[in-house]
């Protein structure tokens, strides 16, 4: 496929390596040479140009015409707007644009198919939801529906005080029948477990089943009851803009703390039910003022990441529940989990994860994400013809590191064993690592087409405008 | 300052109150009464000077900040001060204060008289005491640039000086587009009053007269016993129904005639302001069946009436509430200084002040608890600017501030504390009858002189919001080269 890639800064950069080394042929514009000459010290194998991406001569220019597919993430709204309206004009099928400021995104709702884009990805918007995700899940459980409802996955995380997961190995977990241990994240990393591994405390169990099972399970567990009451948001960007309205929504109590006195200003005007501080984030003082002793969740979303991971384990250490950071460059962010907080969220890795879902597309009906895009739960149908279908799942030729959570035939919902056929038209939901993704389609046939039915699921983060 | 701007201004204003005389002209050369050359002179008097003012040459006719507010005070004073004259001249009134009084009562909406007996005075002056209200209801200089588009001066300071509440919000983006279709609100009300008024038993000319009594929210009527005098329940509701409609905001009126009900009901200021109605009559009517004896319905029926008329600064009457327990008048005192919503026609302090106000209190609460807060102060879903809250606070204080310094005048006087503070409440809040001296069955015939001249001011002082007045009489205002 040949896609075309307006803006070459972090974003562009990163959607650029990706899709290059999936086999797509890429021309990558910008204006700056200085960004383009990136491209080169990261030896990519794509076409540079220098130019302006919203101008028609360039987006008329050979090299340009005949793409299948435009992603304009430049800096400017107003440009990756125009971009995609153009391209689509000159005859691109398919436009991604990148679109932040929160007042045009609310307006897409009524006009995004008039202004020609196919998908509007708001990092900080998938951002806040994500975090919004992390807050008001796992405390201990939080489940995610799939197949109209009848299947759930439910993350876990194990504490010392579960004797049901601590400290066992997983063939002798006891679980109903119906359920299935498809992933573990440990330290920030997602493994697929096999039978001999030992599930530790600090663990996040992803369990797949049928949705009575999966209650039962949870009930199991939900003895202590953990409430998300106080959430405090350092920072006063636009993650914390969303994240505070979605919070609000659901009837927490949020506060903000923002240096800027024209931020705060337009926040407290914005968001009637939270509350707008003015100070210095990193002024212990005001935390404790504010008291972080009693907040149950704390996200520290300033425009530094080196800030935001200190000041987070700063208010782990004081007493905060759960701690959650903005750590903008992807090489922090494992690292962050192993220093004790809770979650690290780089808003530009889960744009990226958006937008390669998008272009992979396909069959897929609703997807989810995981941990930044490590790993994803989609839902598919098996296309006749395809593969895979009439095999079991043994002999499916699934790659390690994908699992079949679960199989819908017609009106039954089956959480399949190795011997279980798959059947054409069936209704399968995957678990699979984000690397070994591209083998899944393959397998299932399903890379590189895009179907009318929008492949996204609507909760996982793809921008209000969705 | 432009000198010409406000004497030409001044000229046409008095040439439109020579126009407003008219009706009344012709009402009393059709009753063939005794007041008609009173008028004549008056029109007189007003129309000569009114033309050659109007002849002075200007130059530049923007309006500015010093202009605006000299004009309305002035235009006001002069409007008051002619209007009181055929009342002089038909020799109804002995001096000149009285006149003045009565005729500021009339533009202000006041609705407070010096007449003891009003059923003895010629049709045509009665019907001008209360056409002054419907004149003075709206604010008349608006009016005359809204009428007269040719004078191309632009309102937006008179505007502002005239139309009361702290925001001033326009329905359309041009003042005098907006101040025509407020107008043409203003007309459709008064026309179904007048004609409901007359359907439910009221004579025509009665009808006319208490028709701009209520939606000027003034209080002047043709009876000595006001409204009570008809005893008819059907008369009450709709008399009821028109104040309290006229006491809420014409601009969320304009909406819902054009179809948009739901910003009427949803705004915060229109549901203070009929849960305060609604709260008064409830306590009063309970006060006034356990403590003084009346039954449930005349309870209900009186007590609604009265707190309808005074909460939106009519200030008609169908019991005498002065005879009422302290408790009931006491409710009533304080209602006085609530009065009608912003871009009404209801005078007093206003609802959405006092809703800032609680707001602006509840959020130092907050900043004593938080004090890095940024809180804005917000009416529903919109935010109040600050500047606004400071406008507001300080509003506040200088409408207490007159109303206790001109008691403390009043009481020197030799009046007592009861007639005093609500003399000067009702006249500042533009409500008409107090209590005490100055009850709804009495009136303000038996002050003093000096007496009558500060509540004019007073009413002055209320129906212009303050500043406008006190502005013009401040120090800096005069001071060349500022």
């Amino acid at each position: 496929m040949k896609i075309t890639v307006i803006g070459s800064g972090k974003v562009g950069l990163e959607i650029t390596r990706r899709l290059s080394e999936e086999g797509h042929d890429l021309v990558v514009i910008d204006k700056e040479e200085s960004k383009l000459a990136k491209i080169l010290e990261n030896n990519l194998d794509v076409m540079a140009m220098k130019g302006s991406g919203s101008s028609a001569k360039v987006l008329k220019s050979p090299e340009v015409m005949g793409s299948d597919l435009l992603v304009a993430v430049t800096n400017s709204d107003e440009i990756n707007m125009i971009a995609c309206m153009m391209a689509k004009k000159l005859g691109i099928p398919k436009t991604v644009a990148r679109i932040r400021d929160p007042d045009y995104a609310r307006d897409l709702v009524v006009s995004k198919e008039d202004l020609g884009l196919d998908l509007v990805v708001n990092p900080e918007y998938a951002a806040a939801m994500e975090i919004n995700r992390l807050l008001t899940m796992a405390l201990p459980v939080h489940t995610e529906v799939f197949a109209k409802g009848k299947i759930q996955m439910a993350d876990i995380t194990v504490g010392e005080s579960m004797p049901v997961f601590a400290n066992r190995k997983l063939k002798d977990v006891e679980l109903p029948r119906s359920c299935l241990i498809v992933a573990i994240s440990r330290r920030g990393e997602m493994v697929i477990p096999g039978g001999k591994d030992t599930i530790l405390p600090g663990d996040t169990l992803y369990i797949l089943g049928h949705s009575d099972a999966i209650d039962r399970v949870c009930a199991r567990i939900k003895k202590k009851k953990q409430k998300m009451q106080r959430v405090l948001i350092l920072g006063g960007g636009r993650i914390a803009y969303y994240l505070a309205e979605k919070l609000c929504s659901l009837g927490l109590r949020v506060k903000i703390i923002e240096q800027n006195q024209e931020r705060c200003r337009d926040l407290a005007e914005r968001l009637p039910g939270v509350l707008v501080l003015r100070g210095d984030g990193s002024d212990i003082e005001i935390l404790k003022r504010e008291g972080i002793k009693e907040t149950d969740g704390f996200v520290a979303v300033t425009g530094i990441d080196e800030e935001n991971l200190l000041i987070s384990l700063l208010a782990k250490q004081m007493g905060a529940k759960r701690v959650v950071a903005k750590v903008s460059r992807p090489s922090y962010t494992q690292l962050v989990e192993r220093l004790g907080v809770d979650a690290a969220i780089s808003p530009r890795l889960i744009m990226v994860s958006e937008i390669m879902r998008f272009i992979r597309g396909g069959r897929l009906l609703s997807l989810f994400l995981l941990l930044n895009g490590q790993a994803e739960v989609f839902e598919l149908i098996v296309q006749p013809g395809t593969k895979i279908a009439g095999r079991t799942l043994k002999t499916s030729g699934l790659p390690k590191g994908a699992i079949v959570g679960a199989i819908l035939r017609g009106d039954e919902a089956i959480i399949p064993e190795g011997n279980d056929v798959i059947m054409e038209n069936d209704r399968l939901v995957v678990f699979a690592l984000g690397h070994i993704m591209h083998n899944v389609e393959s397998l299932f046939n399903v890379g590189g087409h895009f179907l009318e039915q929008k492949p996204y699921h609507p909760d996982a983060g793809t921008g209000p405008a969705l | 300052m432009n000198r010409n701007l406000i004497i030409r201004t001044l000229g046409l204003v008095l040439l439109f109150e020579a126009g407003a005389m008219l009706p009344s002209l012709f009402i009393s050369l059709y009753f063939g009464e005794n007041d008609r050359e009173a008028f004549l002179s008056t029109i007189a008097l007003l129309a000569v000077p009114g033309f050659l003012l109007y002849l002075v040459r200007v130059k530049d006719t923007t309006v500015g900040y010093r202009e605006g507010f000299a004009i309305a005070t002035m235009a006001w004073l002069v409007t008051a001060a002619f209007g009181g004259i055929p009342f002089l001249l038909s020799g109804s009134l002995p001096t000149f204060y009285d006149a003045f009084f009565e005729s500021m009562s009339g533009f202000t909406t006041t609705g407070a008289s010096v007449f003891t007996d009003v059923e003895a005075l010629p049709r045509g002056l009665l019907f001008w005491r209360s056409f002054t209200h419907f004149l003075g209801g709206m604010g008349t200089i608006v009016l005359i640039l809204a009428l007269i588009p040719s004078l191309k001066i632009a309102g937006m300071q008179l505007y502002k000086a005239e139309v009361p509440g702290p925001t001033k919000s326009k329905v359309l983006p041009r003042i005098l587009q907006a101040t025509r279709q407020l107008w043409k609100v203003y007309v459709i009300i008064t026309a179904a009053e007048v004609i409901l008024l007359a359907l439910a038993g009221m004579p025509l000319f009665d009808s006319f007269i208490h028709t701009f009594g209520s939606v000027g929210t003034g209080g002047f009527s043709s009876k000595n016993a006001s409204v009570g005098a008809y005893n008819s329940l059907a008369i009450e509701a709709i008399i009821i129904f028109f104040m309290v409609i006229c006491g809420m905001n014409f601009a969320l009126h304009y909406a819902a005639l054009r179809g948009n009900f739901r910003s009427l009901l949803q705004d915060p200021e229109t549901r203070l302001y009929l849960g305060i109605i609604a709260a008064s009559t409830l306590l009063i009517s309970v006060n006034l069946t356990h403590s003084a004896g009346h039954s449930a319905g005349d309870a209900v029926r009186n007590s609604l009436f009265t707190v309808s008329a005074i909460i939106t600064t009519t200030g008609f009457a169908t019991a005498d509430f002065d005879r009422w327990p302290d408790f009931s008048r006491y409710i009533l005192l304080l209602l006085m200084f609530v009065g009608g919503c912003a871009g009404s026609t209801g005078g007093a302090i206003k609802n959405v002040r006092i809703l800032i106000l609680f707001k602006s209190a509840s959020r130092q609460f907050l900043k004593l608890l938080h004090p890095q807060a940024v809180v804005p102060v917000r009416l529903g879903r919109e935010v109040i600017p600050d500047e606004v809250v400071d406008n507001v606070q300080t509003f506040f204080y200088l409408y207490m501030l007159i109303f206790l310094g001109s008691t403390l005048y009043m009481t020197s006087l030799g009046l007592d504390l009861i007639t005093a503070a609500s003399s000067v409440a009702a006249t500042l809040g533009n409500i008409g009858p107090g209590l005490g001296m100055v009850g709804p069955m009495t009136n303000y015939a038996a002050l003093p002189a000096s007496g009558k001249v500060l509540l004019s001011f007073c009413m002055l002082i209320g129906r212009l919001e303050i500043y406008t007045v006190l502005v013009v009489f401040s120090i800096r205002f005069w001071r060349k080269g500022q």
